[in-house]
């Protein structure tokens, strides 16, 4: 309406009404506006005006009050103080500041200039700066305003998910979880869930489910599926023991002191489950919160098998579960139309459950039997993997998605032997796609990268893997007993006929195919290769027949190891060191806390662990090199055969040989040793390697085996005995006769000991993973991951003969000698051919560990086999740069240890030289003065039988000498001693001198001090 | 309650013998004596004793656990003596002397008790 329409209005208005009424009406807003009048010169008025002259808001609300709206003649300052505009942003004193964040959980810069209309801007705390504080969020959480306790919530599980990605690795002082732990972020969140709005609920359920786990992490797991042996599961335990006192009062402890032990525990506690199970039931919230729901139940799963045992057994959990979340009803799965978002996820198939069923199956058979027999698990999966995807009412991703879950769930239950016969029912509906893929996937379909391309890729691999889980299933379940080996009925009735023909007419097209390819292969190509090549290698493993080894051989001559020396496959052994969590620089991540652990997908500062990029060409190796192995095993026309593999490798095995990464704990690194398992045992058992690839091959067995995890037992095994004590692959790797005369050895002591060593391998592998331990975790799905070796195992037999002495003096038992003796010779054997590696570990460790030989029984040092290796690995650590004075792991105070060795010294030594020579090593001059204080002036006793001579000493005497004692103490001790008869030139000539030594040139410096010493 | 009783740590078991002597084949010249309900007192005052004798090449105790009553002695002498001969002249060393400390604790205390009389009586 323009203003003259207005005008116009306004007369037609005013010629209708009565003028009577006209006139009353002005002359009452006369008398107003005269008051209005008098108000604006009112002084406080004023003030107001000129104080708030660079504030435009309030000006604002002044030249209002000239207009005539009602109440508005009075401005109050304060009320209004608010929409004062924000004062300029501070220099922020120092480095640290408060961490402020936006909506999406990103962390805002200290001096950022966001509009006012981002809404960042608050009257709280530091006005000027954009952004909600941890502190301010989890108060808005308790809000009273529904929709700030939303915000809030959603906010704080961005944060969190991004914490967990690792972005904020080094942005705070402590890391964030933690921290928000100890401040009761668990109740927090608990009350949140106990709201009465259901959008509250809705988001603290997924601000829940992100405190506890990371969509990131479970993807990551997810992806390894694709790989061979990729269903095992992490344990996700807490890392922190109870002893048994703690856990009697385990019931009495609060939750807040229980969130430092166990967080899982505290959710148990606190109803979670119930809570889920309420939510699911009543509320029935949106797809974002009931996949948030089925994620913290999953992450609980991984805790233990009793939690996971709780959730089943929880009344009608997994029923509601179960029931809306995988409908087993076909027709109302498919609806014709094609939905882009789904929001109410009630009776459509959501893949997370299949998730949790995976996580909660693979803790044992029983659990997963549970699962089939009383929610009938496997016909839902049977329906999705037969299902048409494209008829799915769900978005084209979550359905093929979902397919491919199934599969990955059902390879789970096969491996507990779980389904056999339906897969066997099933097999008609295999076999057409095998052929399928046979006729019709080839190696660069991948190309195009769409994702219908790649998902055939990943859906061929994933059909191979349960085929290849099925025939294992047959070959290891009780049914075959064992013993039949490939005899099985299954492998040769006609069900699975012709599965070796077409998976082998696969192979062969797709490793042509990679052959004559000049491009890069598509990541999803090269993996399923690699679990085409896996099916071979299981299906030869366990088939006996005669014309097996004729047709393996065929097989790998022709297709394998062109295969291998072709070029793109050095192109892709190139990627080796690129994708190796070994090699990797990277610095682990300690954003969780032992009490609630990760898988840790990525590592510091949020970088993805290398082995998880999309292009690691580790599985394709692996499979290759797992075939050539059965084929090595099977066949004896290999001996001729010409294997080169690509250098490429050796340049990647060259990369292991430093020190162990920090990402060698990584729960993802178990697949780059798996590579590394294969691989090395080429290396060992073919004979076609130049001496260097070997003894490179043999010092990374020595750096890796601390890396293998529960689960691999047997690997550790094979590599003691195969490779780290096997003689022949040794001696290939090592000149004899030239070492020996570079290194001044005794050959006698040399080649016993090099002639004992299968003895050794054995020796080692029983005591370090003894046999009823191995068997255990081989078939496990579910594996804690820890390194089952120390970084001292070569130790490790001496140290447990010193604990057991520690318990229970070791008089008159046998085997002390031999074990000692054993221990001695690896040191001995692997000091001399691996002095890089050895030397890897300070020497003071070395002598830690050594001193147990002195310390275990009373006369284990006497022996003469015993000394025989010692001396000369005492005088090899010698001329290490050895200092005490840095803190040595698995010893609180090398004091102590030096003390309990001198007074093992004094009761048992009977002046032992070499006993005595460990003894000095400590007090030569450049070591701190403390050890020679111990011995001079509190062990005059050990003074008097140290009674070795210059020749028994490990190093030059000039050590001991050079440079000249300045400690008064010490010096007077000295002369003490002397004078005092306990040391003399005859009896200690080696103390004798060196005491001798240091006075004379005190002495020379201070000829006044004479006196004071005595002399 | 469960402790030991007192006793145990002095008194010798029914048929235990006070000393054990046992050759130490390991070592020439060299003998492990065991010497059942003695402790630190008795262990340190003769290995102390034996280190004095310039024949003994070894003399070293150990008492193997806090709560077995015995300590283990070894001695290693010089070809031309026996581990034996070193304990028993120790021993005997030891003895004379405590009795010479004996008895000038006796004089001693003897005259400072007669000091002690002849203040009260002046």
């Amino acid at each position: 309406m323009m203003d003259k329409d207005i005008l116009h209005e306004q007369q037609q208005l005013l010629q209708t009404l009565d003028p009577k009424l006209i006139a009353l009406l002005k002359n009452k807003k006369k008398s107003t506006s005269s008051s209005n009048q008098v108000m604006v010169e009112n002084p406080p008025v004023k003030e107001i005006s000129k104080e708030t002259e660079d504030e435009p808001e309030i000006r604002e609300i002044c030249e209002m009050k000239k207009s005539k709206w009602l109440h508005m003649n009075h401005v109050e300052k304060e009320k209004v103080r608010w929409m004062s505009s924000l004062p300029p942003l501070k220099e922020i004193p120092g480095e640290s500041f408060q961490a402020r964040f936006d909506f999406q959980g990103h962390l805002l810069a200290a001096n950022v200039d966001l509009p006012v209309t981002a809404g960042l801007h608050h009257h709280g705390e530091e006005p000027e700066r954009a952004g909600y504080s941890i502190n301010e969020l989890m108060l808005l959480s308790r809000s009273s305003k529904m929709q700030q306790r939303v915000l809030a919530l959603n906010t704080l599980a961005s944060i969190l998910e991004n914490t967990r990605l690792g972005i904020f690795d080094s942005c705070f002082e402590a890391p964030l979880i933690p921290v928000l732990l100890d401040n009761g972020f668990l109740m927090l969140l608990r009350f949140c869930l106990d709201d009465s709005a259901p959008s509250v609920v809705a988001a603290a359920l997924v601000a829940f489910s992100r405190f506890l786990s990371s969509p990131f992490d479970e993807t990551c797991l997810e992806r390894c599926y694709i790989w061979h042996l990729g269903e095992k599961q992490p344990n996700l335990c807490s890392r922190i023991q109870m002893d048994s006192t703690d856990q009697e009062q385990e019931a009495e402890m609060k939750d807040n002191e229980m969130s430092r032990v166990d967080v899982i525990k505290v959710c148990l506690r606190m109803d979670i489950l119930l809570r889920i199970r309420y939510i699911f039931e009543e509320i029935r919230p949106e797809a974002p919160a009931v996949i948030a729901g089925l994620e913290i139940l999953t992450r609980m799963a991984r805790h233990s098998s009793a939690v996971a045992q709780s959730i089943v057994d929880f009344p009608r959990l997994m029923d509601v579960v179960f029931n809306c979340f995988l409908p087993k009803d076909v027709t109302s799965l498919c609806t014709s139309q094609e939905q882009d978002r789904v929001n109410n996820v009630y009776g459509l198939p959501v893949r997370q459950v299949l998730r949790l069923a995976r996580v909660i199956a693979s803790w044992n058979a029983e659990l997963a039997t549970k699962l089939v027999v009383k929610y009938s698990l496997l016909e839902s999966i049977k329906i999705y993997v037969a299902i048409d995807t494209v008829k799915l009412s769900l978005p084209t991703q979550e359905a093929l998605l979902l397919v491919l879950d199934s599969y990955h769930t059902w390879r789970t239950l096969l491996r507990h032997g779980v389904g056999i016969e339906s897969f066997l029912e099933f097999y008609p509906v295999w076999f057409p796609q095998l052929q399928c893929y046979q006729s019709s996937i080839s190696m660069d379909s991948g190309y195009s990268n769409s994702s219908n391309a790649r998902f055939s890729h990943h859906l061929g691999s994933s059909l191979l893997l349960l085929m290849e889980a099925f025939l294992s299933a047959c070959c290891t379940s009780g049914s075959c007993a064992g013993s039949c080996r490939g005899d099985h009925k299954y492998l040769h009735i006609k069900q699975v006929g012709g599965l070796r023909e077409a998976v082998e007419i696969c192979v062969a097209k797709w490793t042509w195919q990679l052959r004559k390819n000049t491009d890069p292969i598509p990541d999803s190509a090269g993996s399923l290769l690699a679990t085409g090549i896996h099916l071979l290698a299981t299906f030869y493993t366990h088939w006996i027949d005669p014309q097996a080894p004729s047709l393996l051989d065929k097989l790998c001559r022709s297709h394998i190891l062109p295969l291998l020396h072709s070029e793109p496959m050095q192109e892709l052994a190139k990627l080796l060191i690129r994708h190796s969590n070994l090699s990797s620089t990277l610095q682990s991540c300690s954003r969780f806390p032992e009490s609630l652990p990760s898988v840790c997908a990525t590592a510091m500062g949020g970088e993805l662990v290398p082995i998880m990029a999309s292009s690691s060409p580790f599985p394709l190796f692996t499979s290759i090199f797992r075939l050539l192995r059965i084929w090595k095993d099977k066949s004896a026309s290999v001996q001729v055969v010409d294997l080169t593999i690509p250098s490429s490798c050796f340049d990647y095995l060259a990369n292991l040989t430093g020190p162990p990464s920090c990402l060698s704990g990584n729960w993802f690194t178990r697949y780059e040793l798996q590579f590394l398992h294969e691989f090395l045992m080429i290396c060992a058992e073919w004979e076609n390697f130049t001496p260097e690839q070997s003894r490179l091959a043999h010092q990374v067995a020595l750096t890796a085996i601390t890396s293998l995890g529960p689960g691999a037992e047997v690997v550790a095994v094979d590599w003691i005995r195969h490779l780290i004590f096997q003689k022949d692959f040794i001696l290939r790797g090592f000149d004899l006769e030239t070492s020996l005369s570079q290194l001044h050895l005794n050959e006698t002591l040399l080649s016993t000991t090099l002639n004992g060593l299968s003895q050794l391998g054995n020796f080692y592998s029983d005591q370090l993973l003894p046999e009823e331990s191995r068997n255990d975790l081989r078939t496990a799905l579910t594996l804690e991951h820890r390194q089952v070796l120390p970084t001292d195992w070569i130790y490790l037999p001496l140290v447990l003969l010193y604990q057991r002495d520690l318990e229970k003096p070791l008089e008159g038992k046998t085997n002390i000698a031999e074990t000692a003796l054993f221990s001695l010779r690896a040191v001995y054997v692997l000091l001399f051919l691996q002095p890089t590696w050895f030397f890897h570990v300070q020497p003071t460790e070395h002598y830690a560990r050594l001193a147990c030989t002195f310390l275990a029984g009373n006369d284990l040092f006497l022996d003469k086999t015993i000394s025989d290796y010692m001396w000369p690995i005492l005088r090899k650590l010698a001329r290490q740069h050895l200092d005490f004075s840095r803190p040595v792991s698995g010893v609180d105070d090398f004091i102590d240890l030096y003390e309990r060795l001198i007074d093992q010294f004094e009761a048992v030594s009977y002046g032992s030289p070499l006993f005595a020579a460990f003894l000095l090593l400590p007090l030569q001059q450049h070591q701190p003065v403390r050890f020679r204080l111990k011995l001079w002036c509190e062990h005059p006793n050990a003074l008097r039988i140290l009674t070795l001579n210059d020749q028994q000493m490990l190093h030059s005497l000039d050590h001991w000498k050079e440079p000249t004692e300045t400690n008064e103490v010490l010096l007077m001790k000295y002369a003490a001693s002397i004078r005092s008869g306990t040391i003399t030139s005859q009896r200690n000539p080696v103390l004798f001198g060196i005491a001798t030594h240091h006075i004379k040139y005190y002495a020379e410096r201070n000829p006044h001090s004479l006196d004071k010493l005595n002399l | 309650m469960n402790a030991p009783p007192s006793f145990e740590s002095f008194l010798l078991f029914e048929g235990e013998k006070k000393i054990v002597v046992e050759q130490d084949t390991k070592v020439p010249n060299a003998a492990i004596f065991t010497v059942n309900k003695e402790d630190h007192t008795l262990g340190n005052m003769i290995r102390c004793q034996l280190l004095k004798d310039p024949n003994v090449l070894f003399a070293g105790y150990k008492q193997p656990h806090p709560l077995e009553h015995k300590f283990i002695l070894r001695i290693q002498t010089s070809p031309s003596y026996s581990p034996q001969d070193a304990l028993m002249n120790a021993i005997t060393d030891l003895i004379s002397e405590l009795s010479l400390l004996e008895e000038r604790f006796r004089v001693i205390f003897l005259y400072s008790s007669l000091r002690t009389n002849s203040i009260i009586t002046i």
